[in-house]
């Protein structure tokens, strides 16, 4: 079994032992940050490429393959290109609303990495109500969206965010209803519970019929609340321009996107946590983003 | 790590985020142009405000779901002790969703679910 336990271990009692208690705690906190903003650039990066990638071959399209060998470096171009574009806030937008919606939506994106189970004992926080904390965490995602389309001051960004909105409410219950299933089955809230409880394989593939059709429900439920492509009536892009975030330019819009994105790296980092044991996440992560 | 671990996300976060936006304010040559500030819609000029009365309808799910989130958020600790307790707890359970069944079959009998 692939475990981390060890390595982290070390490192606490090392910094513990070296320091105060209270400037181990921070350097651990610093640790902490520096490895999850790490984390949020690489991923960004990489995760935008896939999925442009694996949706293009689906649709019998080559994707983008000009900028580096098969084009590897687009992602890091267009991010480029939009930290090199001015960020516009509409005259008649209300400011601080406008500008504080991208952290919003970046501070949920982050939080829900708390209890996220990287490898055995590489978790931020293994919080002992982990599956009432995700789904806590993750409506909050709502406010931002509401609020970017509500301060944008524009009738598009205005219906998308409703429109995100009402979707997102309407889905949760039974993604909610769904992982209810686990938790019977486990008898317990917490993330590493649920993994242990599948060490011996995946609940799944052991015959429960109700787990087959809560994974089902769960997978098109988070395709739903995330707005991927067939339930992306919220960003229709032929009526709507882009939904919520059709005001947001620069590096904001960026913050969104990518904001977004590690979303759905969670709902899907979360399917696995429910429905898997712990695993190649990547191959999850593409999986999801399709 | 603890319930402190929140904090430091948050501060990541923030850091994150205004790392790249003062990026790009530093990197940026910013010029001006009254179109600029213009909402992005048809290319012709904006009517009315969109700061007016919306439809009901978002509003009446909003208050749906908040009555189901509560009923799940309470089969969250029932989940978790169902399998001890056996029986009892699914009997419990039955008539707790039957009840808030009830209440959803009212609310579709008025309409509530219905886009008009």
């Amino acid at each position: 079994m692939f475990s981390l336990e060890s390595i982290t271990n070390s490192i606490q009692n090392w910094l513990y032992n070296t320091f105060q208690p209270w400037f181990a705690l921070t350097l651990e906190c610093v640790i902490v940050i520096a490895l999850v903003t790490g984390l949020f650039a690489v991923l960004g990066l990489v995760l935008v490429l896939m999925e442009r990638k694996v949706a293009a071959h689906i649709q019998i399209r080559l994707g983008p393959n000009r900028v580096g060998p098969g084009g590897m470096f687009q992602t890091v171009a267009d991010t480029l290109k939009l930290l090199m574009k001015e960020g516009l806030t509409p005259d008649l937008a209300d400011k601080f609303l406008f500008n504080l919606a991208p952290f919003i939506v970046m501070i949920v994106a982050m939080l829900l990495l708390a209890p996220i189970a990287f490898a055995k004992g590489f978790q931020v926080w293994d919080i002992n109500i982990g599956v009432l904390y995700v789904s806590a965490i993750s409506s909050l995602s709502v406010i931002g969206i509401l609020m970017a389309g509500w301060a944008s001051n524009n009738k598009y960004s205005l219906l998308g965010a409703m429109r995100s909105g009402a979707q997102i409410v309407s889905y949760e219950l039974s993604a909610g209803l769904s992982v209810l299933t686990i938790v019977i089955l486990t008898g317990s809230l917490q993330l590493s519970d649920i993994i242990a409880s599948q060490e011996n394989g995946w609940w799944l593939f052991k015959g429960h019929i109700p787990v087959i059709i809560s994974f089902v429900i769960f997978l098109i439920a988070v395709t739903a609340e995330t707005n991927r492509a067939p339930f992306d009536l919220a960003e229709a892009e032929s009526e709507l321009t882009a939904g919520f975030h059709t005001e947001y330019s620069g590096m904001q819009f960026a913050l969104f996107f990518f904001g977004r994105i590690y979303q759905h790296i969670y709902c899907v980092c979360h399917r696995r946590h429910f429905i898997f044991r712990r695993m190649d996440a990547i191959a999850y992560w593409a999986l999801g983003r399709i | 790590m603890g319930a402190i671990s929140l904090i430091a996300l948050i501060i990541a976060a923030v850091l994150f985020s205004a790392g790249g936006i003062l990026l790009g304010k530093i990197l940026v040559k910013k010029s001006y142009n009254p179109q600029k500030g213009q909402a992005y819609e048809c290319g012709i000029p904006t009517q009315t405000s969109p700061w007016q009365q919306f439809h009901v309808g978002y509003y009446l799910f909003a208050l749906l779901f908040l009555i189901f989130d509560v009923e799940l958020v309470f089969m969250y600790p029932w989940a978790v002790v169902v399998k001890k307790t056996g029986m009892v707890a699914l009997f419990e359970i039955l008539v707790f969703i039957f009840i808030l069944f009830m209440g959803f079959l009212y609310a579709h009998k008025k309409g509530a679910l219905k886009w008009s």
